[in-house]
């Protein structure tokens, strides 16, 4: 899985980034090619690849896919809208 | 329990006379204000961002949930988003119940709960 621009939805995972994480790494989303599904270990390797940032701060990030936060055992796959949810601070 | 959550951008305004329901006993406003010292720093605003579809969706499920603990007939609920100066509010909870227990229990489990588990941001302007 690699960075991409312009790919059909149906091959690529958008990844959107929020508060902290959208201030440490300079952008708010990316679209990253993604062909079949995989697990969320994998997804996070892959995206630590293209942000290495990510890796200190994977520990305090919670995963949501389509607007829900993932459970145990969740996957990821084409079409996804993935959001790194840092600790929230709303109220 | 009728629920009803927005995210603005601007003042929030809390609700009129005609939106509290005739067999509320109790209602319950609380507002969280903007304070003017965060984290040892004087400040003059912060800036809220939200996962916007995400925050709405995850302010309706816990309302519900604990509607089934702490029976209230409606809930309101406004979250600004973007700056908001010091001295305004950045949520309004309204909370109508026949009585007053459940109002205030449900306004401060929400308001843990929003802390914890609804994904809203807040951040110190930059100069």
């Amino acid at each position: 899985m690699t960075l991409a621009d312009d790919l059909p939805r149906a091959t690529r995972v958008r990844v959107l980034f929020f508060g902290p994480v959208r201030v440490r790494l300079g952008v708010a989303n990316c679209d990253l090619a993604c062909a079949k599904e995989m697990s969320t270990s994998s997804f996070w390797s892959q995206l630590i690849e293209c942000y290495p940032e990510l890796a200190a701060l994977r520990s305090s990030v919670r995963l949501a896919r389509n607007g829900e936060f993932l459970g145990d055992g969740a996957k990821v796959g084409p079409g996804d809208e993935m959001a790194l949810i840092p600790p929230v601070s709303g109220g | 329990m009728t629920v009803d959550i927005a995210l603005e951008k601007g003042p929030l305004e809390p609700a009129g006379p005609g939106d509290i329901s005739s067999g509320s006993g109790a209602v319950v406003r609380f507002e969280g204000r903007v304070r003017a010292e965060e984290k040892g720093d004087i400040i003059s605003a912060l800036d809220y961002e939200a996962y916007e579809p995400m925050a709405r969706q995850q302010m309706e499920k816990i309302a519900h949930e604990i509607g089934k603990v702490h029976a209230c007939l409606a809930v309101r609920v406004r979250h600004r988003i973007g700056r908001v100066p010091v001295g305004e509010a950045a949520i309004l909870v309204e909370v109508c119940a026949r009585h007053r227990g459940e109002a205030f229990a449900f306004v401060t489990e929400f308001m843990t709960r929003i802390k914890q588990d609804v994904p809203i941001w807040k951040e110190v302007p930059k100069p």
